[in-house]
């Protein structure tokens, strides 16, 4: 018992990974019918009404067009099997480096929304329930209400109405921030604070338009948690022995309320990835969800293929990490 | 004679709930002596438990609140309306408190000697890294035996007895005058109820400590007490020593309690349960309150009787109490 007793940890990670694996083949699976059956194909972008019928299928047949769509399926699982997404069609390379090219820039976003949201949700709603109905309480709550009921790609509009363009044309702020792309243009020119501090520039607006919706939900489910919590006979056992006030809510009680809150991050993930897909479109964020987005519009079918698959693995993956984080919040958690 | 170590006064505690005010503690008055174990028993619902809670402001508040003109004093400082920091470094250093469920009153994610140590340090008994060792001494003391195992371990590895020996541990750490014991061993099988009896009252005899012990159980009481009040419905009807209370119970609804037990004077004789059952708190009757209940009702019950004097040190809030020989017994 002198270390903790987890059962088989690494066993567990093992079987949940190979368990994941018809999971994530079923949804391209899914997805590879739902794409290809889809009306229009790729090559229609590139035929002109005077070229010949044989042209025109000469094109189809480089695409690989020509073979029926179970045909293809099969083709396209030997490949991804081998590791190879094959070639994207309006990139002209091949998928795997383009993936790899928005790759970052997606995690750099998202894992940005999603630490700040956990966090400053726990604490709002750590807060609320500390102050359980006062003007504190209630006001936090219709500002978490606000935001948890709100699209992200209209807040994203919203934010880029306001804090670029108004801020920085019309209203003449000191403060205002760049509404599009990950880099200024002058960025290669910067010192490397200032590459810093242009990078950071960037990533304020698609952040808080991607964390603000999400956090909004956290603050109203951790409230409840702590709450919860509150009430147990263990808190009222931290004060009998003369514990502070401050450290009964944050050293017991939050500390319990976190518990449930592990559960909550596996169920944010696709939310924040959907999220990531609207808000970088909108502000021209050069990640995965930008490249899936022209892949589609291009029908660009190995590109639109290979991004759900790296979308669905990532989600597969964070859902893995948060059940093995119960491990390190809750010691009544076993893995067997 | 000395002070006692702890006074109570016409201590209300009222709840103001959205069904109505409960008031669950509506006026009661007692002392510990310094060394004195006295105990408090009732039926659920009584206002017991809340009295206990009560003395150091830990019930539920809101909607409870401790009302004007009670009075609190240990060692002859007011506790009540007292300053919340002054009351945080009394509790657990000058009144050590334990519970009822005492697997749900250990923090399920912090291992047990941790817990310990944490109630030294916020007294300032020193750092973490002095405190841990010295939890280790306190949870041997309390018979933990395999300190450097049991310690470690968090409280679901640990079965009821052993949570409240830790949960013990961890209320007497800063040396208590005064331990208050809500129905330690209600929620423990029989054979571990005896062992935890035996702790507490060794403890107490090592430490002088005084221990306000609550609990429904009459065998525990005359196993542990050297006073005890009896309450009901908020109100204490009937105080005495242990064997006053035992031999010679004054208020029927004493008598009542005394009759429940399967084997207190009525060898081979049927139990006789106390008919019906506590009245909601938000509707205690007028009058006598045990009056609906009391097999010798009478119209003059209409109206409360004052806790009377029949005795030295006695008190019994009864009409028929108030004649020398007119003891309600049967």
């Amino acid at each position: 018992m002198q270390s903790l007793p987890r059962g088989h940890l690494s066993r567990y990670a093992l079987r949940r990974i190979l368990g994941a694996v018809p999971l994530v083949l079923g949804i391209s699976t899914l997805l590879f019918f739902v794409v290809n059956l889809a009306p229009g194909d790729p090559a229609s972008y590139l035929i002109s009404p005077g070229m010949s019928a044989e042209v025109v299928e000469r094109i189809r047949t480089s695409f690989g067009l020509d073979d029926p769509v179970p045909v293809r399926y099969l083709k396209w699982l030997g490949s991804v099997a081998s590791g190879d997404l094959g070639q994207s069609f309006s990139q002209g390379r091949p998928v795997v480096d383009v993936l790899a090219s928005a790759l970052p820039a997606t995690l750099l976003l998202s894992g940005v929304a999603l630490v700040l949201s956990f966090m400053i949700g726990t604490v709002i709603g750590a807060l609320q329930a500390a102050r359980h109905r006062t003007a504190v309480d209630s006001t936090l709550s219709f500002f978490t209400l606000f935001f948890y009921s709100m699209p992200s790609f209209w807040l994203a509009l919203m934010m880029m109405l306001v804090f670029s363009y108004a801020a920085s044309t019309l209203w003449g702020w000191p403060i205002w921030f760049p509404a599009s792309g990950i880099q200024g243009a002058d960025y290669e020119a910067l010192s490397a604070l200032g590459k810093l501090r242009d990078r950071g520039m960037h990533l304020v607006l698609p952040a808080a338009s991607l964390s603000l919706v999400m956090m909004g939900g956290i603050a109203r489910f951790a409230r409840g948690s702590m709450l919860e919590t509150i009430r147990q006979d263990f808190i009222r056992t931290a004060r009998a022995k003369g514990v502070p006030e401050r450290a009964v809510l944050f050293r017991h009680a939050l500390r319990n309320a976190l518990i449930p809150l592990v559960t909550l991050l596996g169920l944010y993930l696709p939310i924040l990835f959907a999220g990531t897909i609207f808000v970088e479109e909108i502000f021209a964020w050069p990640g995965m969800g930008r490249t899936v987005v022209g892949a589609i519009q291009a029908r660009d079918y190995p590109l639109v293929m290979g991004g759900g698959l790296l979308f669905a693995a990532l989600v597969v993956i964070g859902n893995l990490v948060a059940d093995l984080l119960y491990a390190f919040v809750d010691p009544r958690v076993r893995y067997d | 004679m000395s002070d006692p170590l702890l006074e109570v006064r016409d201590l209300r505690t009222w709840f103001f709930r959205r069904d109505g005010l409960s008031r669950a503690v509506d006026g009661v008055s007692f002392d510990v002596a310094e060394g004195e174990t006295v105990g408090i028993v009732g039926e659920s619902g009584c206002g017991k438990s809340v009295t206990a809670l009560s003395l150091l402001g830990l019930h539920p508040s809101p909607p409870g609140r401790v009302m004007e003109g009670s009075s609190v004093r240990l060692r002859g400082e007011e506790l009540v309306g007292a300053d919340p920091s002054r009351l945080r470094e009394i509790r657990g250093r000058d009144v050590g408190m334990i519970f009822q469920e005492p697997a749900a009153a250990l923090d399920p994610v912090r291992p047990v000697r941790v817990q310990v140590a944490e109630a030294l340090v916020v007294h300032g008994r020193g750092s973490w890294r002095a405190a841990l060792p010295r939890s280790d001494e306190l949870l041997a003391e309390v018979g933990l035996g395999d300190v450097a195992r049991v310690g470690r371990a968090y409280p679901h590895q640990l079965s009821g007895g052993m949570c409240q020996r830790a949960m013990i541990a961890m209320a007497v750490a800063c040396e208590p005058a005064l331990l208050i014991a809500d129905e330690p061993t209600t929620a423990l099988d029989a054979t571990v109820q005896g062992q935890i009896l035996d702790l507490l009252g060794g403890l107490r005899a090592r430490r002088r400590m005084s221990m306000l012990l609550i609990t429904h159980d009459l065998g525990v009481v005359a196993e542990m007490c050297d006073r005890v009040l009896v309450m009901y419905a908020g109100r204490i009807v009937e105080t005495g020593t242990v064997d006053q209370l035992l031999d010679d119970p004054r208020h029927p609804y004493t008598v009542g309690l005394l009759d429940s037990l399967p084997d207190a004077g009525h060898a081979g004789g049927r139990l006789r349960p106390i008919g019906g059952s506590v009245p909601p708190s938000t509707a205690w009757p007028t009058g006598c309150r045990f009056r609906d209940r009391c097999p010798h009702a009478m119209p003059r019950c209409r109206s409360e009787p004052d806790l009377a004097v029949p005795g030295e040190g006695r008190h019994v809030r009864c009409w028929l109490a108030e004649t020398p020989s007119g003891g309600a017994g049967a």
